[in-house]
C-alpha cells in the first residue's frame, strides 16, 4: 500500500507535466483571443468629410476564418406595390416590411458555403436567405415570397446591403500560432446616421465557433448637425428661412447677370458712338 | 466630390446635383415651366429618397422661379395683375385637388386616376401644342401674322368682373382665369406637380395670351405657390434639406438665366414645339411605363 503511494507521488509530476504539455501543444490556437477593432468607430457626417473607409480587423485562432458582418438597428418600411391589371402595371397598395435591418454588410474570405454548413448559416442568419426568413411582411396575404426577393434586390441596389465574398485577408503566423484578419470597407453613402453593431465570426471546420462584436457610430456634425436641428425643432423659422435664402439666391444671380450684361452691353456700345461721331464730323 | 445632405441623410456628389439643377433650370427659364415634374425623379434616381426630393425641390424652385421672374420682369413679360388671380385661382383649385385625391384614395382608385389624367392631360396638350404649332411655323414663313387684342365672346362678354390685362393685351372677366386656373390647380394636386406645364398652354390657348408674357407670368405665379408649399412642407414633414435645395438651385438659376435668354431668340412657335415634345416625352414614359412589366415591383411609397 506505502508502496503503491510513493509509486504514485513520483508518477505526480510527471503527469502535471504531461498533463500541461499536451494541452499547450494542442491550444496555443484555441486558446488565441478572437479579438475585434473598428477604425474609425465613429464616423463624423460633416458636410464635406464624407466617404470614409471602415477596417474591421483583429485576432483569431491560426486555423480559423473570419467573417465580418455590419447590421444597422431594424426597420419598418412602407412601400406601393405594382400588380397588373389587363395589360397596365398599377400600385394596388401599399406593403409594410418589418424587422429588417437597415443596412446589412457581409464580408467574408470566400463564399459562405465554403466556410460553413448550411445549418450553421442558417442559424447566424448570414446569408440573404436567413434575412428573408426574419423579415415580417404586412399584408400577410402579400405575395410574401416576391415582397422578400424585391426588398433585398432594392436594398442591394441602394447599396444597403452587400455580400462580399472576398472581402477578408487574412495572415498566420505559423510560428507562434496565431492569425490576424482584416476587411475594408468603403462607408456606403446611402447609409443614415446610427449605432451600427460590426460583429466577426470565427468559423472552423465549418462551424462558428467563437463570436465577438463592436459598435460603429455614424453621427452628424458641424453644420449639418446645426441644420437637422433647426429643421426638426424649429420647422417653422427653418422653412421661412429656406424661402428667402432661396429668393434671395435667384434674385441675386438674377441682377449679377443683368449687371454682367449691361457692362458688356456698354462696351460693345463704344465703338459704334465713335462712328457717329465722325459721320456726325463728315456731314 | 460628395457633400452629405444633412435633412436626406445622405451622400451624393456634388457636380451630380448642381448639374441636375441647371438642367431643369435651363428648361424653366426657357419654357416657364417650374421643373418640378421632372426634378423630383431625377434628385430621387441619384439617391435622394422621394420625401426630401419632392419637398427640396419646391425649395429650390423658389430660387428657379425668383431668378426667371426677375429675368421676365425686366423683359416686360409677366403681367402681374393677371398673375396675382391666376394665383389665388391656383391655390383654390389645388385645395379641392387635394380634398378630390383623399376621397381617391378612401375608395382605392387613386393611383389609376392619377396615371389617367397624367396620359390623358399630358397627350391632349403635347399633341395640340405640336400639331398647332407646326403649322403654324410653316404658314408663319409665307404670312407674318398680326396678333390682334384678344376680346371674348359673347356668352363670356356677359360676364361681370370684366377686366383689361394690358400687359398680356387680353380683356376678360376676372371669373375667366380665376375658374381656369382653379381647374388647372385641381389637375396639378391630383397629379402631384406645379402644374406650369399645364399653366402656360391654358394661358396661350384659352386666355390667348402671348407666349413669353404666359411663362413671365406663370414664373410669378410658380414662386408664390412654391414658397407657400416650402414652408407647409418644413413644418408637417421636416423633409426641406436646404443644402440639397441650394446645390440644386445654383445649378438651375444659372441655367435659368440661359434659358431665358436663349427664349427670346426663338419665336413663340419654336418654343411651344420644345415645350410640346418634352411635354409629350414624358406622356410616353408614363404609357411605356405602365405596359411594360416593372423590374422591381415595389417601390417607396412618399405619399402624395
Amino acid at each position: 500500500m506505502r508502496k503503491a503511494t510513493e509509486r504514485n507521488r513520483t508518477r505526480a509530476p510527471w503527469i502535471v507535466t504531461a498533463t500541461i504539455a499536451c494541452l499547450c501543444a494542442s491550444a496555443p490556437v484555441a486558446a488565441q483571443d478572437l479579438t475585434i477593432r473598428v477604425s474609425p468607430d465613429v464616423v463624423r457626417m460633416t458636410m464635406f468629410a464624407t466617404g470614409s473607409e471602415v477596417r474591421v480587423e483583429g485576432r483569431m485562432a491560426a486555423d480559423a476564418q473570419a467573417v465580418v458582418v455590419i447590421t444597422g438597428p431594424d426597420a419598418d418600411e412602407t412601400f406601393n406595390r405594382k400588380r397588373r391589371f389587363g395589360p397596365i402595371w398599377l400600385n394596388s397598395g401599399k406593403v409594410e416590411v418589418a424587422r429588417v435591418p437597415s443596412l446589412f454588410v457581409l464580408l467574408s474570405p470566400a463564399p459562405l458555403g465554403d466556410l460553413l454548413r448550411p445549418d450553421e448559416i442558417d442559424r447566424a442568419r448570414l446569408d440573404e436567405a436567413g434575412l428573408k426568413r426574419r423579415m415580417r411582411v404586412q399584408p400577410p396575404d402579400a405575395d410574401l415570397s416576391a415582397v422578400r426577393d424585391d426588398y433585398v434586390a432594392l436594398k442591394v441596389g441602394e447599396g444597403r446591403y452587400q455580400f462580399v465574398f472576398d472581402g477578408v485577408r487574412s495572415e498566420r503566423d505559423a510560428a507562434r500560432g496565431i492569425a490576424t484578419y482584416a476587411a475594408e470597407l468603403q462607408w456606403p453613402r446611402t447609409a443614415p446616421p446610427d449605432t451600427y453593431q460590426v460583429t466577426v465570426y470565427e468559423c472552423r471546420g465549418e462551424v462558428l465557433t467563437r463570436r465577438a462584436t463592436a459598435t460603429l457610430e455614424v453621427t452628424r456634425a458641424g453644420v449639418a448637425a446645426v441644420l437637422l436641428e433647426a429643421a426638426g425643432n424649429h420647422a417653422m423659422a427653418y422653412g421661412t428661412i429656406a424661402v428667402v435664402v432661396m429668393m434671395v439666391l435667384g434674385f441675386g444671380i438674377d441682377s449679377l447677370v443683368a449687371r454682367v450684361r449691361r457692362l458688356r452691353a456698354r462696351r460693345t456700345r463704344r465703338p459704334s458712338r465713335t462712328v457717329a461721331r465722325n459721320d456726325i464730323a463728315v456731314h | 466630390m460628395t457633400i452629405f445632405l444633412p435633412v436626406a441623410g445622405v451622400s451624393i456628389n456634388l457636380f451630380l446635383l448642381v448639374g441636375a439643377g441647371a438642367f431643369v433650370g435651363f428648361l424653366s427659364g426657357l419654357l416657364g415651366v417650374g421643373g418640378g415634374f421632372l426634378l423630383t425623379p431625377v434628385l430621387m434616381m441619384i439617391g435622394v429618397p422621394p420625401t426630401v426630393a419632392a419637398a427640396s425641390d419646391t425649395n429650390a424652385i423658389v430660387a428657379t422661379s425668383s431668378s426667371g421672374m426677375a429675368a421676365h420682369v425686366r423683359l416686360g413679360n409677366v403681367d402681374l395683375k393677371l398673375g396675382v388671380v391666376l394665383l389665388l385661382g391656383g391655390l383654390v383649385g389645388a385645395a379641392i385637388g387635394v380634398q378630390a385625391i383623399r376621397v381617391l384614395r378612401l375608395l382605392g382608385s387613386a393611383d389609376l386616376v392619377i396615371t389617367v389624367t397624367y396620359i390623358v392631360v399630358l397627350g391632349g396638350i403635347g399633341g395640340y401644342m405640336l400639331a398647332e404649332s407646326l403649322q403654324s411655323l410653316r404658314r408663319g414663313a409665307l404670312t407674318p401674322k398680326v396678333q390682334a387684342a384678344h376680346r371674348p365672346g359673347r356668352l363670356l362678354g356677359r360676364l361681370p368682373l370684366q377686366m383689361r390685362f394690358p400687359r398680356s393685351g387680353i380683356e376678360h372677366s376676372v371669373i375667366v382665369p380665376f375658374v381656369l386656373c382653379m381647374l388647372v390647380g385641381v389637375l396639378a394636386a391630383i397629379m402631384g406637380v406645379g402644374g406650369g406645364f399645364i399653366m402656360v398652354p391654358m394661358m396661350v390657348y384659352l386666355l390667348r395670351m402671348p407666349m413669353h408674357v404666359a411663362i413671365g407670368t406663370d414664373l410669378f405665379q410658380i414662386l408664390f405657390t412654391c414658397a407657400g408649399l416650402t414652408v407647409m412642407q418644413a413644418v408637417t414633414n421636416h423633409t426641406v434639406d436646404l443644402v440639397l435645395a441650394l446645390l440644386v438651385a445654383a445649378g438651375s438659376t444659372i441655367g435659368a438665366q440661359i434659358g431665358a435668354r436663349i427664349g427670346r431668340l426663338l419665336r413663340g412657335d419654336q418654343l411651344k414645339i420644345v415645350l410640346a415634345s418634352i411635354v409629350l416625352v414624358v406622356m410616353l414614359k408614363m404609357a411605356v411605363g405602365l405596359m411594360v412589366a416593372p423590374g422591381n415591383l415595389l417601390s417607396y411609397a412618399k405619399g402624395h
